[in-house]
């Protein structure tokens, strides 16, 4: 009786040790095995295009939004800050000391470039961390005229600007062909880090896995904040949406004698944005997941006026594209570059 | 550790409840906080939530009387009615923001809005000029100096604005105006499609003094949600005006 016992928790104790020796390895897989950087490359285009786009549109009204006489001047937008209007928070910015309308151009001139050298991949090392910075700096001083665009852009840029996605379909690409040729040893070694190679790796998971868990979170949150009203479940959420005169670019307001469609669809989306989090992992039900977000950010971006909120976050479902998929519709060139490994 | 930031934020944001925000949750977000802000994580995520709502827009009052009291014109509260960039007398202007006539691209457009709906996000009604003699069991120091500040922010808001278009048109006297669109009930609207941008839907909002007796009425635990220490709202500041308040409907919309 003792021996089948003793065996019996042996064999158990084995199960254990062997699930936790999964979930270890698991765990480990999903943030650190080496990742290809396609998807993050073209994430990188979209962004730094977006980026750039935000930042031309801001330099065709600059005094409006920056210095000392914009809607929310500098003094102003200090005090929402440090505390002499509220509760002081760490969102700091050097803006808010910047009077000099010519500075201020001379500063917006460096940001466009930075955000044109990311889109573009050149010396993206650099211009990631630059095009970053400098969007911090803008959203803390642009407090009141910001919406979820500027969330959306400044977490993929963030997640971007310390990976090596400047690798493929890039100027450093091409740079480094002609920098180092097929040499594997630089006279320079900083050159292989200024211009990173076409290949695994680590640091490209973990900003994908990062950026993944915050769409997560952002798309679990605003589902329950939606849950805490009543339109989002009585179906008519959709409708007040579609009939608010500001947000609409295209008039969808024949909607209202179709009640059965708009009501399905607002809990579609209610439904959706809850589970997002964890349907979008799963093999078979990540298409669906993903196509669902497509269909929502393409309504938002033609028909509530949008566009660029709509087309980032399309951009942000990217990220959960393989890099693998694209490498295949690279074909050749990119294993001739530098040759297949196992990744993620 | 940023995994952390990047949740407590919006957790933080939704566990606020009458009491204030739930102590697990607070004591999570402190040592996040400042980490969160400067990332701009500190976010709530509440798109269309938790119900869609009314817009908010300004109307800019240039030249004529600005002494903001809300008379006068006041009463012509739709566009079609001042006209969309110019007024009914001869030295007075009237300016939309947001106005898709002025303000292109559509980004453009959209900041405007935003601002349009931070100016009212932020309103907080004026205090009676006695308030402070009733301090005491019903209205606390820390409740009127909370009240006040509010006050205080929102005038800065507004003054900043004021400047602003002041500013811009050669320094004519400017008054702003806050402005409700409702929004139409689908079943009227299927029956009877009234334009969304129909006067009878704009309402502008007037700025008077919250009654003594509201003011003595508002108990800390009926203030609506402010952000959690630590925490901005979607818009950075705190928020702590009354749901009973003159003038203040509905909430944000983004």
């Amino acid at each position: 009786m003792n021996g089948k016992f003793s065996q019996r928790l042996a064999a158990e104790r084995e199960r254990v040790k062997r699930s936790a020796a999964d979930f270890v390895r698991s765990w480990d897989a999903f943030w650190f095995l080496p990742r290809h950087v396609e998807t993050l490359a073209i994430l990188r285009i979209l962004t730094g295009a977006m980026l750039l786009y935000t930042h031309l549109v801001l330099a065709t009204d600059l005094g409006s939004f920056l210095g000392v006489d914009a809607w929310i001047n500098n003094d102003t937008s200090r005090a929402l800050h440090d505390g002499r209007l509220g509760e002081a928070t760490a969102a700091w910015s050097y803006l808010w000391s910047i009077d000099s309308p010519a500075w201020i151009a001379a500063h917006h001139v460096l940001v466009i470039l930075a955000s044109a050298s990311f889109m573009v991949g050149f010396l993206t090392r650099l211009s990631g961390p630059l095009a970053w910075w400098f969007q911090l700096m803008i959203v803390h001083r642009l407090l009141g005229s910001l919406f979820g665009l500027d969330q959306i852009l400044t977490y993929c840029v963030m997640y971007l600007a310390f990976t090596p996605c400047g690798a493929v379909f890039s100027v450093d690409a091409w740079l480094r062909r002609r920098v180092l040729g097929r040499r594997r040893e630089p006279i320079w070694k900083g050159w292989t880090w200024l211009l990173p190679a076409d290949q695994p790796s680590v640091a490209i998971n973990i900003a994908t896995r990062l950026l993944q868990l915050h769409l997560c979170v952002i798309y679990l949150f605003g589902g329950l904040a939606k849950a805490r009203g009543q339109m989002w479940w009585d179906g008519t959420a959709l409708w007040y949406a579609v009939g608010n005169y500001e947000y609409q670019s295209w008039d969808a307001t024949f909607i209202a004698a179709y009640p059965g469609v708009f009501t399905a669809l607002t809990h579609v989306t209610l439904l959706w944005e809850i589970f997002y989090c964890a349907l979008v992992w799963p093999r078979w039900t990540r298409p669906l997941t993903l196509a669902i977000a497509v269909g929502v950010h393409a309504g938002i971006g033609f028909g509530l006026g949008m566009a660029t909120f709509g087309i980032m976050m399309i951009a942000a479902n990217f990220v959960f594209i393989s890099p693998e998929w694209i490498r295949r519709w690279r074909g050749p060139t990119a294993e001739r570059l530098e040759g297949p490994s196992q990744t993620a | 550790m940023h995994l952390a930031a990047v949740f407590t934020p919006p957790m933080a944001f939704q566990s606020r409840g009458p009491r204030g925000l739930s102590p697990s949750v607070s004591k999570l977000l402190a040592p996040l906080a400042a980490y969160g802000q400067f990332l701009y994580l500190d976010r709530g995520y509440a798109f269309f939530a938790p119900d869609p709502g009314p817009s908010h827009l300004m109307r800019a009052v240039v030249g004529g009387d600005d002494d903001g009291d809300g008379d006068g014109d006041s009463n012509q509260t739709s566009r079609s009615d001042l006209g969309a960039g110019e007024g009914g007398a001869d030295d007075v202007d009237v300016h939309w923001y947001p106005d898709l006539n002025e303000q292109w691209p559509r980004l453009l457009y959209h900041r405007h809005f935003m601002l349009a709906e931070f100016l009212n996000d932020s309103y907080h009604p004026k205090l009676p000029a006695n308030a402070a003699q009733w301090v005491g069991p019903d209205l606390p120091l820390e409740e009127l100096k909370a009240w006040r500040l509010g006050r205080e922010r929102y005038d800065s808001i507004l003054g900043s604005m004021t400047d602003h278009l002041r500013a811009q048109f050669g320094e004519r006297s400017v008054r702003i105006d806050r402005v409700e669109h409702g929004l139409p009930d689908f079943v009227v609207y299927a029956s009877d499609p009234t334009p969304l941008d129909d006067p009878s839907t704009y309402i502008v909002i007037e700025d008077i003094s919250i009654p003594l007796e509201s003011l003595l009425d508002v108990r800390p635990e009926s203030l609506p949600p402010g952000p959690p220490p630590g925490l901005g709202s979607d818009l950075s500041v705190p928020a702590v005006q009354p749901l009973d308040a003159p003038g203040v409907q509905g909430g944000p919309v983004r």
